[in-house]
């Protein structure tokens, strides 16, 4: 190998190395986002919605309802159970409400909001995309079972649990 | 290869690609059945017989300078002798513009052919209006009273020989339109965007078409049935999808009627004519006069509807239909008794 040539060789690795430290800094710059270390695993890479976008844009119209008679009462969660069990919402929301051909009940994410008035208004009156209006079918005392039972999941009270 | 198999293979493949243009399977864009599709098909195959005339030259002079190149460069000419830039000239530029050119003006004139403008395509309201869903095809046949309006699903009938305009909306992404033996594709977009096409069938027949722009998992087992008859069957069939749902002649119906309307069923369904309105799923009136079940991806027989009412997310997963098991094997085929009934 001549000196010119061995110049020539060093340059080239020269640059490689330049080249690839480069691309590393831009791969780590984009990877170290602002969630906390330890977390990602735990986490979809989607962040959590902060605010649901609820059935129509603007301020919410959704009709106001009386708080929960079943808020919290491990009766009610149970009879919730039994009900999403045989009015099929497993059919979509899977076997343990955690999501099928339709969205999932257990994790952070509510469209159309998580408050006891809200998923009421979502079962009774159905949303886009799938959801039945079931306010035909179900009585008002069997809606408010189902939102304690969707709301007791993640909660040590949830009946049932899957183990 | 030997050369004892050459001929017969190259037969082969000749006679392969005639049966394919020629034996008019359903979905087949060349072998066109409507007019609109005839120029498509004319246009494509001049563009292919013209581009079929290039390549063999093209390939004839490769082969014709590869045999007749030999020796070194002192024998030949080198490539920028002034003698030799005619043919870049005329090879390279004046042919390419002369058969480029003689394409781009007939795909012009067969554009030409077709109703562009919005005016002229929305100068008369469409009789047909379809409606794009993730992974069905919604079907309208608008009426001046609400009560008239025909709702049906993957299934258009349309009497041959007239132009029928058909109005393409989407409820969630889009979709295309596409009857290759009627015309070309079409796209469905969702919000305030309306799109017209014009489709005409020559010849009673049943045309089938695809979803041709992915629109998710069940993009392919999203198919439509166009179904061309004849005027006074054509009639025959709007009055019949016209008339609300019959009632159940006997009782093994009637209990399956029971079924649909305290289960599940009535919740996304709608039956004319009975208290089911639900507006998720597609309108089962008529589901019994109709050729196939889930967007025609499966007939629509005994079967095919039992498998489809217990088990809609193994036959087409993430589908709107959920799986509902909870049935007696009685009153599932009493269920399924019912919709057959629904002619």
């Amino acid at each position: 190998m001549s000196p010119n040539q061995r110049d020539r060789a060093c340059g080239r690795v020269l640059k490689a190395v330049v080249l690839s430290a480069i691309a590393c800094a831009c791969v780590s710059a984009a990877g170290c986002g602002d969630h906390p270390p330890g977390d990602s695993a735990a986490r979809s890479a989607l962040p959590p919605m902060q605010t649901p976008v609820g059935p129509i844009p603007g301020p919410e119209r959704q009709p106001a309802r009386p708080p929960n008679p079943y808020h919290g009462e491990r009766g009610g969660m149970t009879e919730g159970r039994t009900l999403f069990v045989h009015f099929n919402c497993v059919g979509c929301h899977g076997g343990r409400a955690g999501g099928g051909m339709g969205p999932s009940l257990r994790d952070v994410d509510w469209l159309y909001g998580d408050t006891d008035a809200q998923i009421f208004n979502s079962i009774a009156e159905g949303r886009d995309q799938g959801m039945p209006a079931w306010g035909t079918k179900l009585n008002d005392d069997q809606i408010w079972k189902l939102v304690a039972y969707i709301k007791s999941l993640r909660t040590p009270d949830e009946p049932n649990p899957p183990s | 290869m030997t050369r004892r198999l050459r001929f017969p293979l190259l037969g082969a493949m000749v006679g392969g690609a005639v049966a394919a243009v020629s034996c008019g399977d359903p979905e087949n864009m060349l072998s066109p059945a409507g007019s609109a599709a005839r120029r498509i098909a004319h246009l494509g195959w001049f563009v292919l017989l013209t581009f079929s005339v290039v390549t063999i030259v093209m390939w004839g002079l490769v082969f014709w300078l590869a045999a007749r190149r030999r020796g070194t460069l002192a024998h030949h000419l080198p490539w920028n002798a002034p003698e030799d830039r005619r043919w870049i000239v005329i090879g390279g530029f004046a042919i390419p513009v002369l058969v480029l050119g003689t394409i781009f003006v007939v795909m012009l004139k067969s554009m030409a052919a077709f109703p562009m403008g919005d005016d002229e395509m929305h100068a008369t309201a469409a009789e047909v209006r379809v409606i794009g869903h993730q992974w069905w095809w919604e079907v309208q046949y608008p009426a001046v009273r609400a009560q008239d309006t025909i709702v049906t699903a993957n299934e258009i009938h349309i009497p041959a020989g007239r132009p029928i305009d058909i109005e393409l909306r989407s409820s969630d992404v889009i979709h295309s339109f596409w009857v290759p033996r009627l015309h070309g594709k079409v796209d469905l977009f969702p919000g305030q965007v309306v799109n017209r096409i014009r489709v005409e069938a020559d010849a009673p027949g049943r045309y089938y078409g695809q979803c041709s722009e992915y629109c998710g998992p069940q993009h392919a087992h999203m198919l439509l049935l166009v179904s061309a008859d004849r005027p006074a069957d054509y009639q025959a069939w709007l009055d019949r999808q016209r008339a609300p749902a019959a009632a159940p002649g006997q009782a093994f119906a009637e209990r399956g009627r029971e079924v649909f309307m305290t289960g599940q069923c009535a919740l996304c369904h709608s039956i004319r004519g009975t208290e089911a309105q639900g507006k998720v799923g597609p309108d089962l009136t008529h589901i019994g006069s109709r050729a196939g079940i889930a967007s025609n991806s499966l007939r629509n027989d005994t079967a095919s509807l039992a498998a489809w009412v217990t088990h809609a997310q193994s036959l087409k997963p993430s589908a709107i239909m959920p799986n509902i098991t909870a049935f007696t094997g009685e009153d599932l085929r009493a269920l399924v008794a019912y919709l057959q009934g629904l002619k």
